[in-house]
């Protein structure tokens, strides 16, 4: 298991600006690598595809895509947070043998599920094509399991594998899927985009199993099944969150706004302003990952190496402060570079409009989406903060804000009339933002009491520490489609 | 219906059997008149009971059995306590540091004035209230040790605490604790919010006892997962928690109304830890003289000399050295046997060493080990006998030998010497009843049972003396008169409040 933050501390100890720089990049693309890819090939799909397959054809193909990877986002959103969890605690006690066990009961349980869901949903989905629905569910569950799989490699902290798998497997998914769409039309361009997403999931699959083939024997402990019944609220919050970042696009698409495809699929002219504010969030991805894994994270391990080898409390409250100040200069290196970025884009978007092919309405939106993607990606990050100190509660509390605002307010947004679009997910992301940042404050305030005296007397219970990196790979999960 | 006397007690009677649960058995049964209600503190779970030891007197009238330690505490919200009152609770450690303990009424009535009252015992675990008070204490007084173990030292000392703070103790005219410690904050408690009087007797003195064991232990807490031995500042924890029993101990001497022991070097060591000499009072075990006094004797054969040793099988008894001492006097006369009489079920490990060794001095088929057997057996089989425990009260096999005008060997612990060379001035006059040899030293303990071997007429003497110094100051009847008088006259007073 390479640890990647050992990595970026060699390319940041070469102590200048290239080796800074280099870092960042590297960051950027192993946080949001996975992502910007999966959009860069929908992007070109729909581009290069116009001329083979066309008209209602070519947006069917294009929502089947788009419906499998929002909506397995939000069906595997409680497991994704549930199973990281569960990894974290296997690593804490050291029982790498239990990932094994945990992945194969994960991805059987996933595809079995997702089979479910997505032949009621086709089932009930009328005209479509021979074949077409057969393929959008086969799609569907292996996106599903393509997700579960990248919880597995990213407590691995393999994330150059995954950069790799997906450049590779999207590649492929491109080439497929307009080589047999020349010939076969829908139903090829679909079966060939599937194709590169299954050798994406089979590639980081092969990379679990081979990793763990040579593992020790599970320690009898309790399994993947208990740590859904223990940490319900987690699950509750991923599955929150997932919701929360797709609820303002589902709203639309409901919405008179919505294009209707067939009797149950919709896009909106709200979809592209969405996906474009994402992309120019990536500077934060990068300084966020370098930060919680070299800083952070060193002191981090520092304030409860000092909890648990006997320290006094005044070295205990240094080494707080030490990881204080390395999270704050953290947000504070952030905002220097998102905020120009951010800024920069809202000033420069109506020069955007025509090379993002996007008309006067959805650059107003843009705007407001680029403040939201902006607050938004500060809520995740005080969310996943808030998992390093244990603060389930907390996480749980900030996803709610988010997928109520994003729901409540995307809807009055939408009574309000267009000049409102995309400020009920820029309010719903600042409300949720400043709710992460209070508990986040109240945590770190009251750190000690927390570290000591949530200590449970008896020894069944937990372990002594929040297990490390309990929110490992959560970046990876923004966005999607 | 409310009893005449709760009887507070910890770990003894009528669970465990020992020296301390049958004086308890014989002064219930003595004062059939007085209704007894029993409260038992047990070192378990919640308030499962093991299976009595004892057959119960019928003016028992409740047995409530009460776990401290356990597992974890239910998430249960307690009364809301003003700030004012914690900071109440943070100057109280300073007044207990200042071996002051007047402001344990007032306390209480801010924080919990009934046991149903109060923060829970979760809000004292887990609650930030507690928490800042444990932090101010560190702070002052500890900064500079481990924080960790500071805070898991103050968890498991405190539990107890927190627990007994919410135990309802039976309704009763008066409360009677037999030691301090848990019992005795349990009934300093009631005595605080009541005022119903109280009475301590102390057969040990508690918190020395458990100096004892606590600088003896290798862990002073087990902390979950890591089994942690504190290499640095050991020293510390076992202090804080020899600190946290002697200032239980103070607590109750403070609030007992009478402090019973029942001997005067104890008495001495109560006043030492801090008990107002005005309150203290001696009153001796005693037993039925008469019974002993006419057990006949079975005639030794020639050349032989029998020596009894009657205790539990236990390491506080010291059996190895009277083993080794064995030895020695076997050596010089070669017609020497020595019984074992007491329970060996109690530490088996303990009993496999101590045959062991008797095997390895060659001694093994002169030494018996009786088990438990009725001691009126006994007596009539022995010619010495013999104690050689590190720690003991006033132990009762020296009254018992005393009356059956048996000699005695015994270490000078607890009231040995007081029983063997009598207490006062004319308690001396009767003569020594046996000889006082010092702790694990097997050459002494010998030399004095092979004076009293080659001595007939010595034993004879100092046997008319035992038997009459225990007919002149340790009968049973005393006892038990000075309980039921004493009983009268502080329900009598609490009835005049």
């Amino acid at each position: 298991m390479a640890g990647i933050g050992f990595q970026l501390k060699k390319l940041i100890a070469k102590g200048n600006y290239a080796g800074w720089l280099r870092a960042h990049i590297y960051g950027a693309v192993i946080s949001a690598g996975p992502w910007l890819l999966s959009i860069t090939t929908l992007a070109t799909l729909s581009l290069l595809s116009r001329n083979i397959v066309r008209g209602a054809e070519h947006t069917l193909a294009r929502s089947i895509i788009v419906y499998a990877y929002t909506f397995s986002l939000i069906t595997t959103g409680a497991a994704q947070m549930v199973v990281t969890r569960h990894l974290a605690d296997c690593l804490y006690v050291g029982d790498e043998g239990a990932f094994l066990r945990a992945f194969r009961w994960t991805i059987g349980t996933t595809a079995l599920c997702h089979a479910a869901l997505a032949a009621v949903f086709y089932a009930l989905g009328p005209d479509l094509p021979p074949g077409v629905g057969l393929i959008g569910a086969v799609l569907f569950v292996v996106v599903a399991c393509l997700w579960m799989t990248m919880v597995f490699v990213g407590a691995m902290r393999d994330y150059v594998s995954v950069v790799w798998a997906f450049l590779v497997g999207h590649v492929l998914s491109l080439g497929a899927a307009l080589a047999a769409g020349w010939h076969w039309g829908v139903l090829g361009f679909l079966g060939g985009f599937t194709l590169g997403q299954a050798a994406i999931y089979f590639v980081l699959a092969a990379r679990v199993e081979h990793e763990f083939a040579q593992a020790k024997e599970p320690q009898r402990r309790r399994g993947i099944r208990h740590a859904f019944r223990r940490y319900a609220p987690l699950a509750v919050a991923g599955f929150f969150y997932n919701l929360a970042i797709s609820v303002d696009r589902l709203v639309f698409w409901a919405s008179s706004e919505g294009v209707r495809v067939r009797p149950w699929l919709y896009g909106s002219l709200y979809d592209a302003p969405l996906f474009f504010a994402y992309v120019s969030i990536v500077p934060a991805f990068a300084i966020f990952l370098v930060n919680v894994e070299t800083d952070f994270y060193d002191g981090y391990r520092r304030y409860y190496g000092v909890v648990t080898k006997h320290g006094t409390l005044r070295q205990v409250l240094e080494a707080k402060a030490g990881m204080t100040a390395s999270l704050r200069e953290g947000l504070r290196r952030l905002g220097l570079v998102q905020l120009p970025v951010t800024l920069g884009l809202i000033v420069l978007a109506p020069q955007l409009a025509r090379p993002l092919a996007l008309d006067s309405l959805q650059i107003a939106i843009l705007r407001a989406a680029l403040v939201g993607a902006g607050l938004h990606v500060l809520t995740l990050f005080g969310m996943i903060i808030l998992l390093y100190f244990d603060r389930r509660r907390a996480a749980l509390e900030v996803t709610g804000v988010l997928l109520g605002l994003n729901l409540g307010l995307t809807m009055t947004t939408l009574w309000l009339g267009p000049r409102f679009y995309g400020h009920g997910y820029a309010l719903a992301a600042l409300a949720s933002a400043l709710w992460a940042y209070r508990r986040l404050e109240e945590t770190l305030a009251d750190l000690e009491f927390l570290t000591f005296a949530s200590q449970p007397l008896s020894p069944e219970v937990e372990p002594i520490l929040p297990p490390e990196r309990a929110a490992a790979g959560a970046p990876a999960v923004l966005g999607g489609s | 219906m409310t009893a005449d006397v709760c009887l507070v007690i910890e770990g003894t009677y009528p669970f465990v059997t020992g020296g301390v649960a049958g004086w308890i058995h014989q002064l219930i049964r003595a004062l059939p008149e007085v209704r007894f209600a029993l409260f038992h503190i047990a070192a378990a779970k919640g308030a499962e009971a093991p299976p009595l030891a004892y057959e119960l007197p019928p003016n028992v009238v409740d047995l409530t059995t009460f776990g401290i330690h356990g597992g974890d505490e239910p998430p249960q919200p307690g009364d809301p306590i003003p700030a004012a009152v914690w900071e109440d609770v943070r100057a109280f450690h300073d007044e207990l540091r200042d071996s002051k303990f007047t402001g344990l009424e007032a306390l209480l009535a801010g924080l919990a004035p009934t046991p149903s009252r109060g923060p829970s015992g979760h809000d004292f675990i887990y609650g930030k209230p507690s928490w800042t008070v444990v932090r101010a204490l560190y702070e002052a007084r500890a900064p500079d040790v481990s924080f960790i173990d500071y805070f898991w030292t103050w968890r498991f000392t405190h539990l107890p605490i927190f627990r007994l703070l919410r135990a309802e103790l039976p309704e009763a005219h008066v409360y009677h604790t037999v030691s301090t410690g848990w019992a005795g904050l349990a009934a300093t408690l009631t005595r605080a919010r009541t005022r119903r009087p109280m009475i301590l007797t102390e057969h040990g003195i508690y918190s020395r006892e458990r100096r004892m064991e606590i600088d003896q232990t290798e862990w002073i807490y087990v902390q979950r997962q890591m089994p942690m031995s504190l290499s640095v500042g050991q020293a510390f924890f076992k202090e804080l928690w020899s600190r946290l029993f002697h200032r239980l101990s103070q607590i109750t001497y403070a609030q007992a109304d009478l402090i019973v022991t029942i001997f005067e070097g104890n008495r001495i060591a109560q006043i030492q830890d801090g008990a107002d000499p005005a309150k203290t009072l001696v009153i001796p075990n005693g037993i039925a003289v008469d019974r002993f006094a006419a057990l006949g004797r079975v005639p030794s054969e020639p050349d032989e000399f029998r020596v009894g040793f009657v205790g539990r099988v236990v390491p506080i008894k010291d059996l190895k050295t009277f083993i080794r001492a064995f030895r020695i006097v076997a050596g010089s006369i070669p017609g020497a046997r020595a019984t074992i009489v007491g329970p060996i079920d109690e530490d088996p490990g303990y009993q496999a060493e101590c045959a062991g060794l008797a095997t390895t001095l060659g001694v093994e088929d002169r030494l018996t080990f009786w088990g438990a057997v009725d001691v009126g057996l006994v007596y009539p089989k022995v010619d010495v006998v013999v104690l050689t425990s590190v720690s003991e009260g006033l132990p009762l096999v020296l009254l018992e030998a005393a009356a059956a005008s048996l000699p005695v060997v015994a270490t000078d612990v607890g009231a040995c010497r007081e029983l063997l060379e009598g207490r006062g001035p004319e308690d001396r006059a009767l003569g020594p009843s046996g000889i006082v040899t010092s702790m694990a030293d097997p050459g002494a303990t010998a030399g004095a049972i092979l004076t009293l071997a080659r001595d007939p007429e010595l034993r004879r003497e100092m046997g008319r003396a035992g038997l009459a110094r225990v007919r002149a100051y340790y009968q049973e009847a005393d006892l038990v008169r000075s309980y039921r008088e004493i009983y009268r006259r502080l329900a009598a007073q609490a009835a005049v409040q």
